[in-house]
């Protein structure tokens, strides 16, 4: 009995891509979404992640081309809703972006670092809406992100400094003897490029395992419930237990899902500001 | 006793749960790794890549960060320094109007100052003219009074020689017209007594 207490692929389920979005019957229930037909034999399966995705990205062009047109004048935003953008735009600005990569060089970032952190709370706080899901839980889209923090970062640096210059800043200076530095040389640079690559991908698996854990932690709770429910004596307090659980862990994750977008954001900023000054 | 009894029952049913609970989440956390293990990772989150949901991330975020930058971060971004800069401008400015101001007033005191003494100048000034020519009226008023005075005097003075030259005259021409009389007529001790008696009697009723 007790094997078959949690359900893996329930709790799977919950926290994986689907094709599907799996509602109540009142809302339609489950809906297969598309495997759209692009060219020959290539389709393209559209997926839960990619839903909320394309929603993230419309709720946050939603949300800041107005606050645009409504401070583009000179004028300060009017309305609690504005301004607490406004303090969310500017916190990063003036405590994230600015202090890591330096206020003279930090202009042309400031708005792929916004756009960065923006996407990926909204993503995070998609696991806090019923029948929805972190794509932040998904390798393919922390990597991709953490990848194109990557590109910046490069490309920053060599844009800063001179292409040559980026990557002969790579290994520091040295006074080494001729053989020594033949041989030293080279491995210092492999090792400082491959750390930085090992940085970056860190940067992935940190969000991905943040918010992967967190929603599995919070679906097995939740599954408790149904794993006991032939026992009618256990099933109540199980109920009870796990449901208190969730909904405590549910704080936490709504938490983690600002705190883990903060340090996505910081440490790109971070990099970015490394990148531009040699070693 | 039976509150003792009551409490340790309580007691043993909340541990009876608690140690319910634990076996469960216990057990059920080895049943997921068990299963896990025999899927091939369908928990593990490193092992289920879909190149479709990446290259759409970076397709999707690609996108939206070109349609935030031209037409909300970029703007934000520029409004926001634009604003900044406007708000340093005005207190740069009110700094500026206020050290004006400051100079403005300091400016105005010393000229309050200056035209209150320039004030108390003209007020003694004039009190000190006024006092000149109070004393030179004064003096030439003296002056034409000692003037008027003498002149008085010389006059009297004048009239007193005239009155007297005058007396003299007549006192000549009675003592004439009187010798003349006596020379006239003989006269005895008597009538020369009455005579200069009626000479003095003419003499005073002149």
């Amino acid at each position: 009995m007790e094997g078959n207490l949690v359900d893996t692929t329930e709790v799977a389920a919950h926290v994986n891509d689907a094709n599907y979005f799996h509602l109540p019957h009142f809302l339609g229930g489950h809906i297969e979404l598309p495997n759209i037909h692009i060219c020959g034999d290539c389709y393209l399966q559209i997926s839960k992640f990619m839903v909320i995705e394309l929603a993230a990205a419309l709720i946050l062009i939603a949300l800041f081309v107005p606050l645009a047109h409504k401070i583009k004048s000179g004028k300060p935003a009017r309305g609690r809703f504005w301004n607490l953008l406004e303090v969310f735009l500017l916190y990063l600005r003036d405590s994230v972006i600015y202090p890591s990569i330096g206020e003279k060089n930090a202009k042309p970032y400031v708005p792929f670092l916004w756009t960065l952190f923006f996407f990926i709370l909204l993503c995070n706080l998609g696991g806090m809406l019923p029948w929805c899901g972190s794509p932040t839980g998904s390798l393919a889209v922390t990597a991709i992100l953490a990848g194109i923090t990557y590109c910046v970062v490069i490309g920053g640096g060599m844009v800063k400094q001179g292409a040559f210059k980026y990557w002969a800043h790579q290994v520091p200076k040295m006074d080494l003897p001729g053989p020594l530095s033949i041989f030293l040389k080279p491995m210092i640079f492999a090792i400082e490029v491959i750390g930085n690559l090992i940085k970056h991908l860190v940067l992935a698996i940190r969000l991905l395992a943040n918010m992967f854990a967190g929603h599995v932690v919070l679906a097995v709770f939740l599954a408790f419930i149904s794993g006991t429910a032939g026992v009618l004596w256990l099933w109540p307090f199980v109920t009870v237990g796990s449901l208190g659980m969730s909904l405590a862990l549910s704080c936490l994750e709504l938490f983690v899902a600002f705190l883990q977008a903060y340090i996505f954001t910081f440490l790109a900023a971070l990099f970015i500001g490394m990148a531009q000054h040699q070693h | 006793m039976r509150n003792t009894l009551r409490l340790t029952a309580s007691l043993r049913k909340r541990l009876t749960v608690a140690a319910f609970s634990l076996a469960a989440l216990l057990s059920g956390t080895a049943a997921l790794m068990a299963e896990e293990e025999a899927e091939g990772g369908g928990l593990n989150p490193l092992m289920s890549w879909r190149t479709d949901l990446a290259l759409w991330t970076l397709v999707v975020f690609l996108l939206l960060l070109a349609v935030l930058w031209k037409f909300a971060f970029g703007p934000i971004a520029k409004a926001l320094d634009a604003r900044e800069q406007a708000v340093l401008d005005k207190i740069n400015g009110a700094e500026r109007a206020n050290a004006d101001a400051k100079e403005l007033l300091s400016q105005y005191q010393q000229k309050l100052a200056d035209s209150e003494q320039e004030v108390s100048r003209i007020i003694a000034d004039g009190k000190a003219q006024a006092e000149s020519i109070g004393a030179g009226i004064v003096a030439s008023a003296r002056a034409a009074a000692e003037e008027e005075h003498q002149k008085a005097l010389k006059e009297i003075a004048a009239a007193s020689d005239n009155a007297q030259a005058e007396l003299a005259a007549k006192s000549a021409e009675l003592a004439t017209s009187l010798a003349g009389k006596i020379l006239k007529a003989r006269i005895n001790p008597e009538d020369h007594a009455g005579l200069i008696q009626n000479a003095l009697n003419e003499f005073s009723k002149d």
